[in-house]
């Protein structure tokens, strides 16, 4: 982790030493195809940025809404037929369904903008901790508005999570406790149906929508921060900082807290499934810079003739991936075994946040609107 | 506009006499009078002395000249039998005279045969100022002629106010009294609470219905309860909410509603953007009745302009206020100029109602009503737009709060919808109904008035009313 510290800033200062070597040596084997080092005229570039976003429209978003609604469609399918029939086998494909959704949300929760945004999507799939107490009392009630924002805590996929993988006793006693409360039931299918309102009007939107069409445009072929490369960048910042590192990472790990570590924090606690997840989206952000083979936001760095960056960005992923590699599939068990690896993993994505946020954003010359202070 | 009168009528058609007899090869061209040195007309600023030089020629020798400015008939003293004569006529044009206004002056010459002859010009009140500024900055004499000193201490009380609410928001028990002194102004200094003396208030200049209905004692009453109680907000519990991006804490009413937001932006509608609709720009203050050419007393400024300024000091931002306003220099905008700001690089509202001020001042200093009354229509469009617009922009950080499930920075920036929302009723001339501003208030921020029911879909919706109501703000409604 130091010595990769030392050789980014090394790059950056084209300076001389062994890491400089080094880092040539990468360059010139990923590099090999790269463009004569002057940076394009304008209209090429403009030509470039319309074609990433119709490759990343088509390619990745449109993609990513698709799977996330079959996904969404067998989930269904497997939570009726659960509390219809409760059973250890309808209960493990419920579960199976369950987290196949999950890992489906994950490319899709990078596009922070849109119809994510005007639909709050990402609170309604995914807002974790998730309170169980409030899961109790509202099935204990027999009552609960659910999509009311008092409720959200008690909503998503992480509901779900504790609802079908809460460990506190075996399968049997899970299974019993739908038979004995159908009140239990009635939530679950009332957590899923709602979900399945969010992601449908969403999905719909994402496929062709008002949002996406204006994406595609050729007037948002600009950098400004209403072009379809700035809301880009501004969502990715976003979701990096936010939802890959703070919440997958830093806020379980400890590091927002104080140093003191908060295992229930974890995205799946009870599925115990946070390296999964954890490396869907990493991987996600590895598909979605490299472009699977046309344009995209490292074909454009090297157009602007950064093809140090693109490749340090790449690498970054690679790093993250690596390292996440070896954690504990579930990240309560890591942070209890050794924490330290968490926080490794951190370190890597911090060092992301600051290429994208930073570096990526400058070259290519957009605005980062987002911010965390209170402002009026 | 130029009032055709009889004079003028008379001009036209000595006008036309004349250059028929000027002409050399028209065949009744054969006076024996004849005008040099006159020319077709003379513009100068109102309270100018226009001087009109001009020569009479007469082959017989005249008998005698009259000269007639403006209706009034002045003989002048000439010799009998002289063959040539010049003389000046020095014109005051009015210090009421309109921009534009136009005065006849006629000089009839007669010679000893009774043979007459008339050349007619025109004086034409011109500019004071030729050129509009491009600052807010008007002199006489070297000295400043604007003023707004009651309003730069109003909006100090607003913000001491709200430093007072913000230790409300930080845990301290808040008193509905020392509220209620600070925005009655007892004593002038609030009963001890502001740390200036001013002899203006908040109270007398807020809406009056809004007094009605105990708008802002409601209020004050409400953050005291819920800033001794104790309590964490909660659905139908006012209390303490954390905002999740700073970990600080804010009192919201049992709606949710933030109190801190609702006293500052409220007091910024019902005082600051009322006072400019509701007196400043009501022909009450600014109509071509208005004192315009006489100073106040003590004062070198009219009442019109006095009036005009006022209106600017509600608005209160820098002198040389600009579009893409540099970020080294926010701090000098406030309230409502802030949050022009905030919408400018979309709306470029800087620029379109600061130079509307300031071309409406030009204006004023000209006698020029038409042009006055289009700046303030255009000041008072783009208003109402900033206010829309932000509206916008807070629905847009609602969502986006909302997404990422942090409740507490939804209610704080829900509150500003509520407010600038809220804020449109006060124009007179607003194009979103009073019924779309309840909707949007009462339902579109969560069912019955309760922020704790919100829904995106209502937030949406609150958003397309607006951008159907403002097709302005459809560009840029999702960047906004």
């Amino acid at each position: 982790m130091k010595t990769k510290l030392i050789q980014r800033k090394n790059i950056n200062q084209i300076a001389g030493g062994l890491c400089f070597l080094l880092f040539l040596l990468i360059a010139s084997c990923s590099d090999g195809d790269s463009p004569a080092p002057t940076p394009e005229p304008e209209t090429n570039l403009a030509e470039l940025r319309a074609a990433i976003a119709e490759n990343i429209a088509e390619n990745y978003i449109k993609l990513s809404f698709a799977s996330l609604k079959t996904k969404n469609d067998l989930f269904i399918v497997a939570a009726e037929n659960f509390t219809g029939s409760p059973s250890v086998e309808n209960l493990n494909k419920l579960r199976a369904a369950h987290k196949d959704l999950w890992l489906s949300w994950q490319p899709a929760a990078i596009y922070q903008m849109g119809p994510t945004t005007t639909n709050a999507l990402r609170a309604a799939i995914n807002t974790y901790p998730t309170d169980a107490d409030l899961i109790e009392s509202n099935v204990s009630a027999g009552t609960w508005t659910i999509g009311a924002i008092s409720n959200r805590a008690a909503e998503g996929l992480p509901a779900v999570d504790y609802l079908i993988n809460n460990t506190t006793g075996s399968d049997e006693d899970i299974i019993a406790s739908y038979i004995d409360d159908s009140a239990r039931g009635d939530y679950l299918i009332g957590l899923v149906s709602y979900l399945d309102t969010k992601i449908s009007v969403s999905t719909d939107q994402w496929q062709n929508g008002e949002f996406i069409n204006a994406f595609t445009a050729t007037s948002a072929n600009g950098t400004d921060v209403g072009s379809a490369l700035g809301m880009l960048i501004n969502a990715i910042d976003l979701h990096v900082q936010r939802f890959l590192r703070d919440g997958k990472v830093a806020i379980p790990s400890g590091v927002r807290s104080a140093g003191i570590a908060r295992p229930k924090a974890t995205e799946s606690y009870y599925g115990g499934f946070d390296r999964e997840l954890l490396i869907a989206a990493l991987e996600a952000y590895e598909g979605l810079f490299d472009g699977g083979g046309q344009s995209s936001i490292l074909t454009y760095l090297r157009a602007l003739d950064e093809g140090d960056l693109a490749t340090n960005v790449a690498q970054q992923i690679d790093d993250a991936i690596s390292l996440s590699n070896g954690l504990n599939d579930s990240f309560a068990q890591q942070i209890e075994d050794d924490n330290q690896q968490m926080i490794n993993v951190f370190m890597e994505l911090q060092e992301l946040v600051t290429l994208i946020k930073s570096d990526v954003s400058s070259v290519i010359g957009i605005t980062i609107t987002n911010q965390d202070v209170d402002g009026d | 506009m130029i009032a055709i009168n009889k004079l003028q009528l008379l001009f036209f058609l000595s006008l036309f006499g004349w250059m028929s007899c000027s002409d050399d090869e028209d065949p009744v061209a054969d006076s024996d009078v004849t005008f040099a040195g006159v020319e077709d007309s003379y513009t100068a600023p109102r309270g100018e002395t226009i001087s009109v030089s001009y020569t009479v020629s007469a082959d017989d020798g005249l008998q005698s000249i009259v000269v007639s400015a403006d209706g009034t008939d002045t003989p002048v003293a000439v010799t009998a039998g002289t063959e040539m004569y010049s003389g000046t006529i020095d014109f005051a044009i009015p210090g009421a005279s309109l921009l534009d206004q136009s005065y006849t002056i006629d000089i009839v010459a007669t010679d000893v045969d009774g043979d007459a002859a008339t050349i007619s010009t025109a004086v034409i009140t011109g500019p004071v100022l030729a050129t509009v500024p491009t600052t807010y900055e008007f002199t006489r004499d070297g000295a400043s002629t604007v003023s707004y000193n009651g309003q730069n201490e109003r909006l100090d009380q607003v913000a001491e106010i709200k430093s007072y609410l913000q230790t409300g928001d930080a845990g301290a028990a808040l008193s509905a009294q020392v509220l209620q002194d600070a925005y009655a102004n007892v004593g002038g200094d609030g009963n001890g609470f502001f740390s200036f003396s001013s002899t203006k208030q908040l109270e007398d200049k807020s809406f009056q219905p809004d007094l009605d209905d105990n708008f802002m004692s409601d209020l004050f009453a409400g953050v005291e309860a819920a800033s001794t109680s104790g309590a964490i907000a909660a659905n139908g519990v006012a209390g303490l909410i954390v905002r999740e991006n700073s970990g600080n804490t804010v009192l919201v009413d049992a709606h949710g509603r933030e109190y801190t937001q609702l006293i500052e932006k409220g007091l910024m509608g019902t005082v600051m953007y009322n006072q400019i609709y509701n007196t400043y720009f009501t022909d009450a203050r600014i109509g071509a009745d208005v004192e315009n050419t006489e100073f106040r007393e003590g004062a070198n400024y009219t009442d019109m302009e006095h009036h005009w300024d006022e209106a600017f000091g509600y608005w209160n931002p820098p002198l040389d206020f600009t579009s893409d306003w540099p970020a080294e220099r926010a701090n000098e905008d406030r309230f409502w100029s802030h949050y022009s700001n905030t919408v400018d690089p979309h709306l470029r509202t800087n620029d379109a109602i600061m130079q509307a001020f300031i071309a409406g001042r030009a204006a004023i200093v000209n006698n020029d009503h038409p042009t006055k009354e289009a700046q303030r229509d255009i000041i008072a469009e783009q208003l109402e737009i900033v206010t829309a617009g932000v509206a916008v922009h807070y629905i847009n950080s609602s969502l986006e709060a909302l997404n990422e499930a942090k409740i507490g920075e939804a209610f704080h920036v829900m509150s500003e919808v509520w407010t600038f929302v809220n804020a449109i009723k006060y124009n007179p001339n607003r194009r979103l109904s009073i019924e779309s501003i309840e909707e949007i208030k009462e339902s579109d921020l969560g069912a019955d008035g309760n922020f704790w029911n919100v829904t995106t879909d209502g937030l949406n919706k609150a958003k397309n009313t607006l951008v159907e109501a403002y097709p302005e703000l459809a560009d840029a409604k999702d960047q906004l």
